[in-house]
């Protein structure tokens, strides 16, 4: 074998290993039980192929349409709030020294708990009769604390989209951080040198130098929002009267709930489909606007 | 002279205000935790009626008792062993799999690229199933390997992206003048891209140690004996829909999460420690 | 750094044979799904698949709700402990499941454990469904299972006319009234729906909420109020005619009783307009505290109550009767045990069945002392438990004066085609926040009705 050679099958081999696991663990297995999708079946067995009535469903179901809504909704909340909050606190904290660790380690401990242990606790919180209502009437605030906040169909999911950005927005801003610290600290003196203001700095040197770091965020957030589950499943369930039901939600109580796990995978197709559709957007659009991550 | 103070009261409010604003956000991240820890000093009975606030008073035998009822000592062992072997593996197979994607050409790049993004919208419970089958006739139900595979390959996808984008930031022109100084590919991730990129390295390693610890789907169907259960399964125990004892799933919640934190605490310190020193410039 | 690339090459070889491993597994993996799907339609046994148990002590899995620690401990006092003392040759063990996916998971993949504590026969008809459980006619016959349960009971435990579960506790939703604040108020318990509304309308002028509910942590707990109102507002013999085709869903009567519900949600009498913010353990924990009155509730939330709030003054009755329908006790059966088709020991497995349901002195003790709910057995002897706690021996004597007189109301758990019950489970809640219709809500509970009838497959009711 030439080195020429060699040299081109050196990617291969590294990312091998790694696509292998994956591929047996979960693609594979995965595949195989979404052909259930064209399936009558009730997760456990004696399915009956129905060709594509699964899918004819999904377009005539009203919850699917109100879940992809809501799904959206969480998209706007996600793709602004985290992502803002996260970046300021970043470059705040970036420039602070002795202090910087323990910030950092205080926004980031949220992440680190896990959601059943972390929705009591806000379920709790957002109690009406012993959560913050109780401090809001005390405070004279009747108005807000009559609000049911995971009770009101209205509310609800803006409340468990709060929590959720509770527990999310400092991983984000980690992920930034960690960008920050990365950027040649050469490029800022170079700038300062040109006379560049903090805030010229800002836009100058700090965002093109984590813009990758930005579209990688960005890609993800948007995906996440049509897989995200934890908070909405532990705090509303989908509950009340399917304010807060989502994609994910929707296809869990399908599998585990109603029986139907012919459907559920028919709404997996849909869902994995959205975000391949969103992924390849994204990239088209970045390649547009000059963002390429690459 | 004048200016300067002007400037130097400037700097002092705005610095003020920073600080305000990130010990509020401090807070906000804060005081749902401390709240876990203070229920876990309650009464059930006080923990139901009142879930938030100061105990009336101290109870300190939840702890003991969760920690014997709950036979943690082997249950941390086995979510350490776990995690450990998970993390490693996953460090390596990422670690040179991100860097293939991000820093090689090759033909199939976009390929693999877009692969693991589309691999992060599997839900779990799709290969669930197939997966308990499979380990079902091959006897690794109810074996650590089972475990430490799938968590293995759960967290590839995200991580590789993760790290990715983090590679991609360090300038190829550090690995290009260790190739030109006669390394090879393996070489040069190993001398160069490495050490620049260890705290990234961490920070996946905590990522992956904090999901394997949390996650209890998997680990409660996959392992049924007692010995080999990890502490979210744990964890499940004591989480229940209705009649369950509040005060101890609380004092579970410290016991289940207090490592997480005393660890990513001890990591950061490294973490931080590997900023400073392994800058791209060094 | 020398250290590093050695670590990091060893590191490189254990990921090698992992996803070697790995690799090898998936190549079955495949096969394996097809395998699976085929295997799905025959009910397949696997009696001879792992020969290394076989060395030790045989091995029996018995699956069982999730319980807290006090729970856990007296059921090891009063089931785990003498089964092992009954079958020393059999390593029994006892397992929690948190939640429905894991045992889901299990038995779909092939493997689970042998006997399932299922949720009643609306559950265990959907694996029957799959073929995952067993037909237990066998074991009836050989056992004389038919003659030891109440025939409502036993006779609920059919899908497509054969015998897949056995019942387990029997139990009733009866409303539950805080003696103390009723007394410092100087209320008397209700005896009529008429009474009930005034009493409410008291309750409510004083600031207390009338009847405790909280569903957000468990939507499904609406099946309790639908349950009730259907059995007790509706009556018992418009949801039989109903489920026997012979009355339709949708009748005034039944319509009615659910117009009810929802006005007495809306009114703020049942859960005080909120009931969707607060979970099932604050509503027990209003209702004993005394920040509610009442409260519409199995007869297992007794034990909680005692072991919970042991200073509350509790008192429990059948649900303020409605004049021309009597008093009415809506009965379910609390689970049943049901043999996974997977089990590579059926035999034993019915043989613990049989043992759980004969061996009665150890249930009358479990019953005495640590508050269990009965079996539904025709034995079953309440003169035993004289001497046991007040208040639950009058609960069971309740149950047991409801079915001699034939007072039996139906719960959806145990006598609802399951689809139906799912469908009701889950939009009860827009019901009360007015996103829904009765009209639209009853006439889509009916179509599962029509279903169920079609395909035969509608509970037998008593």
């Amino acid at each position: 074998m030439n080195t020429v050679k060699k040299r081109h099958m050196v990617p291969y081999l590294f990312i091998l290993p790694a696509f292998i696991i994956h591929a047996c663990i979960v693609t594979g297995p995965a595949l195989s039980t979404l052909v259930m999708s064209l399936f009558d079946w009730n997760g456990m067995g004696n399915a009956k192929f129905i060709g594509f009535k699964n899918f004819s469903e999904i377009f005539k179901d009203p919850l699917v349409k109100l879940s992809v809504v809501h799904n959206i909704q969480w998209l706007l909340i996600f793709i602004t709030v985290p992502l803002i909050l996260g970046f300021i606190v970043a470059i705040i904290v970036s420039q602070l020294r002795r202090s910087q660790m323990f910030f950092r380690t205080i926004y980031f401990i949220p992440y680190v708990i896990s959601a059943a242990v972390a929705g009591k606790i806000w379920t709790a919180y957002m109690n009406p009769y012993y959560g913050f209502n109780q401090v809001f009437a005390k405070a004279g605030w009747t108005e807000l604390s009559k609000v049911l906040w995971l009770g009101n169909p209205k509310i609800a999911l803006f409340a468990v989209a709060f929590v959720d950005n509770w527990h999310w927005w400092g991983f984000i801003m980690v992920l930034f951080l960690g960008a920050l610290q990365q950027v040649d600290p050469t490029l800022y003196e170079a700038a300062r040198v040109d006379g560049a203001n903090r805030f010229q700095e800002l836009i100058h040197v700090s965002i093109p130098g984590i813009k990758q770091t930005i579209a990688f965020v960005l890609i993800m957030t948007i995906m996440w929002s049509f897989l995200t589950f934890d908070y909405v499943y532990i705090m509303t369930n989908g509950g009340p009267a399917n304010a807060t039901e989502i994609m994910s939600t929707y296809i869990y109580k399908n599998a585990f709930v109603k029986y139907r796990a012919g459907y559920a995978n028919a709404l997996c197709v849909i869902q994995s489909g959205i975000c391949v559709i969103l992924y390849f957007l994204q990239k088209y659009i970045s390649k547009k606007g000059g963002m390429e991550d690459e | 002279m004048n200016s300067g103070v002007k400037i130097g009261a400037k700097y002092k409010i705005s610095s003020f205000i920073k600080y305000v604003f990130l010990i509020i956000m401090a807070l906000f991240a804060a005081v749902p935790l401390f709240q876990v820890f203070i229920n876990a000093f309650r009464t059930d009975r006080e923990c139901k009626s009142m879930p938030l606030g100061l105990p009336k008073e101290w109870v300190f035998n939840n702890f003991q008792e969760t920690w014997q009822i709950g036979g943690y000592a082997t249950a941390y062992f086995n979510s350490l062993l776990t995690a450990f072997v998970v993390i490693v593996v996953v460090l390596v197979v990422v670690g040179l799999g991100a860097y293939s994607i991000s820093k090689l050409e090759f033909k199939m790049r976009g390929f693999f690229t877009a692969y693991f993004f589309v691999a992060i919208s599997l839900p779990g419970f799709l290969y669930i199933v197939p997966d308990y089958f499979v380990m079902n006739k091959l006897g690794l139900v109810d074996t650590r390997w089972s475990l430490m595979i799938v968590y293995t390959a759960m967290q590839i996808p995200f991580n590789m992206l993760l790290l990715r984008t983090f590679l991609a930031g360090i300038p190829r022109e550090l690995e290009e003048a260790a190739k030109i100084d006669g390394c090879n590919e393996l070489n040069s991730f190993l001398r160069v891209t490495l050490p620049i990129a260890k705290p990234m390295f961490l920070t996946i390693a905590i990522l992956v140690f904090v999901n394997v610890w949390n996650e209890f789907l998997w680990s409660n169907t996959f392992i049924t004996s007692e010995e080999l259960k990890l502490v979210a399964t744990r964890f499940v125990k004591f989480t229940g829909e209705y009649g369950s004892n509040m005060a101890r799933i609380y004092t579970a919640s410290v016991i289940t999460i207090a490592p997480v934190i005393i660890l990513y605490l001890f990591f950061s310190r490294k973490f931080i420690e590997g900023m400073t020193s392994g800058s791209v410039k060094g | 750094m020398k250290n590093m690339k050695k670590f990091l090459a060893l590191c490189l070889t254990g990921a090698m044979a992992v996803s070697m491993a790995a690799c090898g597994s998936s190549g079955d993996d495949k096969a394996a799904g097809e395998d699976d799907k085929q295997t799905e339609s025959t009910a397949k046994t696997d009696d001879d698949k792992d020969a290394k148990d076989s060395k030790d002590k045989e091995k029996l899995v018995i699956s069982c709700y999730l319980a807290d620690d006090n729970q856990v401990a007296v059921r090891e006092k009063y089931i785990d402990e003498p089964l092992k003392e009954a079958f020393p040759d059999v390593d029994i063990e006892i397992k929690m499941y948190s939640d429905r996916q894991s045992l889901q998971v299990e038995v779909a993949g092939g493997g689970g454990p042998d006997i399932l504590d299922l949720d009643g026969p609306t559950d265990v008809a959907e694996f029957a469904k799959a073929d995952r459980v067993l037909d237990l006619g066998k074991y009836a016959d050989q056992y004389g299972w038919k003659d030891m349960f109440y025939d409502w009971a036993y006779n609920s435990c059919f899908y497509n006319e054969k015998l897949y579960s056995l019942p387990t506790f029997f139990e009733g939703m009866v409303m539950y009234y805080n003696m103390d604040v009723m007394k410092e108020n100087g209320w008397e318990v209700p005896k009529t729906q008429d009474e009930l509304v005034e009493l409410m309308k008291k309750i409510q002028e004083k600031g207390i909420i009338p009847i405790a509910f909280g569903n957000s942590n468990y939507q499904g707990a609406v099946d309790w109020l639908y349950s009730t109102f259907t059995s007790c507002y509706g009556g018992p013999k418009a949801v039989k005619a109903a489920m026997e085709g012979t009355g339709k869903y949708t009748d005034e009567p039944i319509k009615e009783s659910i117009q009810t519900m929802v006005d007495w949600w809306q009114e703020g009498w049942l859960g005080d307009k909120a009931s969707q913010s607060i979970t099932n353990e604050d509503m027990v924990a209003f209702f004993a505290e005394g920040r509610a009155a009442m409260m519409i509730d199995g007869t297992w939330a007794s034990n909680q109550l005692i072991a919970t709030y042991p200073d509350c003054n509790w008192d429990s009755e059948m649900m303020p009767q409605k004049e021309d329908i009597g008093e009415i006790l809506p009965f379910a059966t609390g689970g049943g045990y049901s043999i996974n088709a997977n089990s590579k020991n059926p035999d034993l497995a019915a043989e613990v069945l049989n043992y759980l349901f004969t061996s009665l002195d150890r249930h009358y003790q479990s019953i005495n002392e640590a508050g269990y709910q009965p079996y539904p057995l025709k034995e079953f002897d309440i003169a035993k438990l004289e001497g046991m706690d007040e208040k639950l021996l009058d609960q069971y004597k309740l149950l047991m004066d409801a079915q001699k007189n034939n007072q039996i109301g139906y719960c959806s758990w145990t006598f609802y085609p399951s689809e139906m019950r799912v469908y009701m489970n889950e939009n009860t809640d827009a019901l009360f926040l007015g996103s829904l219709t009765v009209d639209d809500y009853l006439a889509q509970a009916q179509t599962y009705i029509d279903t169920a009838i079609a395909d035969n497959t509608i509970p037998v009711l008593p």
